[in-house]
């Protein structure tokens, strides 16, 4: 989707599929999704719920659903075939993953200081005596105040907020090169989700880390992300620079997406919303998923996925009738 | 320093239990229809011993002032005495009940071994042949009742495969018992380094904690298969895994140990079962327990024993009960707080 | 596919388990029913020269130490154990229910000194009261019923209360309160369907218990005398006989336990999936 790197890619994705269920007949949940992601880069999956981002987010950090079976031609993750080798260096090591309702994802019996001890013993990032004074330093890195108190301190004791600061620290404690957010501001108040975020680009750039942001929440992925990949259905449809997304949006349904949010539109009519909803997957469904929904589809697109298409400064789209 | 707050407040918590214990074996005996001082003098007493009895267990006065003698009794450790034995009771009890008490333990013990497995494997590997197997085992043993499946285990395993000892006791009569140290004979026996007492004592009691044991092993295995299985699912033990733990550590540290509480209650209550079932595990194989021993003086109308078993009983529930809500606030301090 | 298959398979299970179970409870309460009157022999009746004979076909179960024919003694005994266990069921079901109902609805002091009593009931190991009760009560079959009540009332208390003081609190009580209508009624109307299904549920389950807990008072000689035949008692006067090797005695009184506790159990999970819709 971007320039050809220089360096390496640190992701390498190439037709993945994801599919639940033994039904042959019904269509993957993530559709060969194509993607990759270069060191440091910092990159938001934007969709409706059931887009599959969750998913192939998911898959990055290793913890895909038991229940789901994935195929994919290549997925290789800073190194690690994971097709060959699977995940088990990866969790933690390479990927850190931070989730949406910190205080549930946090073990409610243990103290927050000895779960971040845990993660540093597994990955060997500190041992022994060492151990204590890296989880200070891990706290304080997460700007989380009297932080040599707060070791003994159970998730129940603590705030929405610093729940979510404790869950990126142990994200964090095993020195991954990526890190995955997965709509990490969920279910906090405006001013601590935009702490949380700004602290969690300052902790990404510090440790030049790359970072996948899910969010379903375009303005948020536009004040943090230099690159925004959408998803619909399980495709991407969009693959693009911020700035670029938004001054020229090439598919419709990114498009409407924009026109959605309150802040672009420019008047109450522009909040259309967008017709129909994510489809069930079936043996009808159309090759190009967003064909039922859209006002430019043509017989074409229910036959054919459409191809990637990359313009300049690396604007990626798959779309036969773009905008 | 916590820990010794949380007994304290559970202790009291109990505190009105235990008085209603007391209260209601108190009255399970005055409320006798009839008269109180003929049960208690026993069915060959005369006019004048019964007279004499009534005076003896202040029959004489009234309810309230009878209630408080028995509760001062209780607390100088006077449950009565035995009309058989002519002992008091608690002597007659605290002989008897290292007896019991090594049926009970070894079967609770024998429960949790297969039990917890059988539930974490049930949990780990859900819809496979141990779900089932534990479904099985937990239906067919609230159906069967103890002293049944005791019965034919004897049959089976003594008089058909030779397998197992006669069902007649603690040892069998040739042999003679090891110095008393604690009055379990399996710790004492090893204690004397005895290893050939220990394998008797050991054969004889196979069979009966077997039979009490099979019970507790259906409701534990359940309780750990279903608590195991919504830990598993719970988002900290995904964070767990995604951080990398490794996956012992994700099983016991992080999902074992959240899954406990409730499978510790179900301990209190398998607890509670083997208590009551301990008594018909005794006269199936003639042990010499509390239990065989307030039933033998309850069909000989011989009330202290009976009275006095059922409190000590009781009172050793609620204890073991303090002791689990003890062990559950220190596994989780969430229970502590909210107790 | 391999989901609904599943699903599929798992109804199936449910529906033959219903049937055995509805099947297997017929039987039982055709058997309490007529049991006396087609024995094929006089269960109380001894006859020394038939004593201990295997099963055969004049005696289908054999016989035990009298002569007595152990097939009609069971027949028999499916009465004695079915009338004890309803009975007891009833008693714990009316008295609990209206305890805990009266505790719900009054709160204050009434409900903490029941709330205290219920307690207390639980605070023993169950079948240590009964056995106590059975011996305040006397060494008679009456005393097993009560003390089976008693052990199964605390249940039905319980959800009483809960149920009760829950509806109590609901705005249409108030309302019926101040137009005149009796509230109690109200609420008992109300609660009615509402704890219908669970309580049914309930009973069968405490109908196997109680049936547990009988035979095993009269397994250790509380409450059933001999000659009377009940199938704790019989389990007991074959118990000495295993020695012997007269299996016959002690197995077929407590096969027929086994399968009626197993029956209650599986009535119970017949009707929760009937009225659970969720389960469908």
């Amino acid at each position: 989707m971007t320039a050809p790197p220089a360096d390496p890619p640190l992701i390498s994705i190439r037709g993945l599929t994801i599919c639940f269920g033994a039904d042959a007949a019904r269509p993957p949940t993530v559709d060969d999704v194509e993607l990759d992601i270069r060191p440091g880069e910092f990159v938001a999956l934007v969709g409706e719920s059931g887009s599959g981002k969750s998913l192939t987010a998911h898959t990055l950090a290793g913890i895909l659903d038991p229940a789901a079976k994935l195929s994919a031609e290549r997925l290789e993750v800073a190194g690690i075939d994971v097709l060959a080798d699977g995940w088990d260096q990866l969790r933690g090591r390479k990927v850190g993953i931070v989730f949406q309702n910190s205080r549930a994802a946090l073990n409610p019996i243990r103290s927050i200081g000895r779960q971040l001890a845990d993660v540093f013993k597994a990955h060997g990032t500190a041992s022994g005596s060492a151990i204590a004074p890296a989880v200070v330093a891990a706290l304080t890195d997460v700007r989380i105040p009297d932080p040599k108190r707060r070791i003994s301190a159970y998730p129940g004791e603590l705030s929405g907020g610093m729940c979510q600061r404790v869950m990126l620290a142990i994200a964090l404690a095993g020195n991954p090169s990526l890190l995955v957010a997965d709509e990490p501001t969920t279910g906090l108040d405006v001013t601590t989700q935009s702490a949380i975020l700004a602290l969690l680009l300052e902790r990404v750039r510090a440790r030049r880390m790359a970072a996948i942001l899910i969010t379903h929440d375009l303005e948020l992925a536009r004040a943090y992300a230099e690159r925004i990949i959408v998803m619909h259905a399980g495709q991407i449809v969009e693959d693009a620079p911020a700035a670029a997304l938004f001054a020229n949006p090439r598919h419709p349904y990114s498009a409407l997406l924009i026109t959605a949010t309150p802040a672009r539109a420019r008047s109450v009519d522009d909040l259309s919303g967008i017709p129909g909803k994510t489809p069930d997957l079936n043996a009808r469904t159309p090759a190009c998923r967003f064909a039922d929904r859209c006002s430019r589809a043509e017989p074409r697109c229910r036959t054919e996925f459409p191809p990637l298409r990359i313009e300049v400064d690396g604007h990626g789209f798959h779309c036969w009738r773009p905008l | 320093m916590g820990t010794l707050r949380v007994i304290r407040g559970r202790a009291l918590a109990a505190a009105p239990n235990l008085v209603g214990v007391v209260a209601v074996v108190f009255l399970l005996t005055h409320v006798l229809p009839g008269d109180p001082a003929a049960y208690f003098a026993g069915p060959s007493a005369t006019a004048a011993s019964i007279e004499e009895t009534r005076h003896r267990l202040s029959l004489d006065h009234n309810l309230l002032e009878q209630f408080a003698l028995y509760v001062r009794g209780l607390a100088h450790g006077d449950l009565g005495q035995s009309l058989i034995s002519g002992q008091p009771v608690l002597a007659d009890l605290a002989q008897r009940l290292p007896a019991s008490l090594e049926l009970t333990l070894g079967a609770l013990l024998l429960a949790l071994a297969v039990g917890i497995p059988l539930g974490m494997r049930a949990a780990l590997r859900p819809d496979g042949w141990v779900d089932g197997l534990c479904s099985a085992i937990s239906t067919i043993g609230q159906a069967t009742p103890t002293f049944f499946l005791g019965l034919v285990l004897v049959f089976v395993f003594y008089y058909l495969l030779d397998w197992a000892p006669a069902p007649l006791g603690r040892l069998d009569s040739m042999l003679s018992p090891p110095p008393e140290r604690t009055g379990f004979w399996t710790i004492d026996a090893a204690l004397a380094g005895d290893l050939p007492l220990l394998g008797a004592v050991l054969g004889q009691l196979v069979l009966p904690v077997v039979t009490l044991g099979l019970f507790g092993v259906g409701p534990i295995a359940r309780m750990t298969r279903a608590s195991l299985i919504e830990v598993l699912a719970s988002d900290y033990v995904r964070t767990a895994r995604a951080a990398g733990l490794p996956p012992r550590q994700v099983l016991w540290t992080y999902a074992f140990r959240n899954a406990v509480v409730p499978i510790l209650n179900t301990v209190g209550m398998v607890f509670s079962f083997l208590l009551g079932a301990n008594v018909l595990v005794e006269k199936v194989f003639g042990w010499p327990g509390v239990g065989a021993y307030a039933i033998d003086a309850l069909l000989a109308s011989d009330f202290a024993p009976v009275q006095g078993f059922v409190v000590v009983m009781a009172f050793f529930y609620l204890v073991v009960n303090l002791g689990i809500d003890v062990a559950a606030a220190l596994v989780d301090p969430r229970v502590a707080v909210d107790g | 596919m391999a989901e609904t298959a599943a699903k599929q398979s798992a109804v199936t299970a449910a529906n033959i388990r219903t049937t055995i179970a509805v099947a297997l409870l017929a039987v039982f309460v055709v058997a309490a029913a007529l049991g006396p009157y087609v024995a094929p022999y006089d269960p109380l009746a001894p006859a020394p020269l038939e004593a201990l004979t295997a099963p055969s076909l004049s005696h289908a179960f054999g016989t035990d130490a009298y002569g007595r024919d152990i097939l009609s003694r069971v027949l028999v005994a499916t009465r004695l154990d079915l009338i004890i266990a309803v009975a007891a069921v009833l008693i714990a079901l009316t008295m609990g229910t209206a305890l805990g109902a009266f505790a719900g609805w009054a709160g204050g002091w009434p409900d903490r000194i029941i709330g205290r009593i219920i307690d207390t009931i639980m605070a023993f190991p169950l079948f240590v009261l009964a056995v106590g009760v059975a011996a305040g009560l006397g060494n008679s079959i009456s005393s097993v019923i009560v003390a089976t009540a008693i052990v199964n009332l605390p249940f039905y208390a319980r959800q009483a209360r809960s149920d009760v003081s829950r509806q109590r609190k609901a705005a249409y009580v108030e309302a019926a309160a101040l137009a005149g209508f009796s509230p109690i009624l109200l609420v008992l109307l109300q609660i009615l369907p509402n704890i219908a299904p669970p309580l049914m549920v309930q009973s069968s389950l405490n109908l196997g218990w109680a049936i547990l807990n009988a035979a095993g008072l009269s397994f250790i000689g509380l409450g059933v005398r001999a000659p009377t035949a009940e199938w704790g008692i019989m389990v007991s006067e074959g118990a000495a006989n295993i020695f012997s090797g007269e299996w016959w005695m002690f197995i077929f009184p407590g096969a027929a336990l086994m399968i009626a506790i197993l029956t209650f159990s599986l009535c119970g999970d017949a009707l929760r999936d009937l009225l659970d819709p969720k389960r469908r």
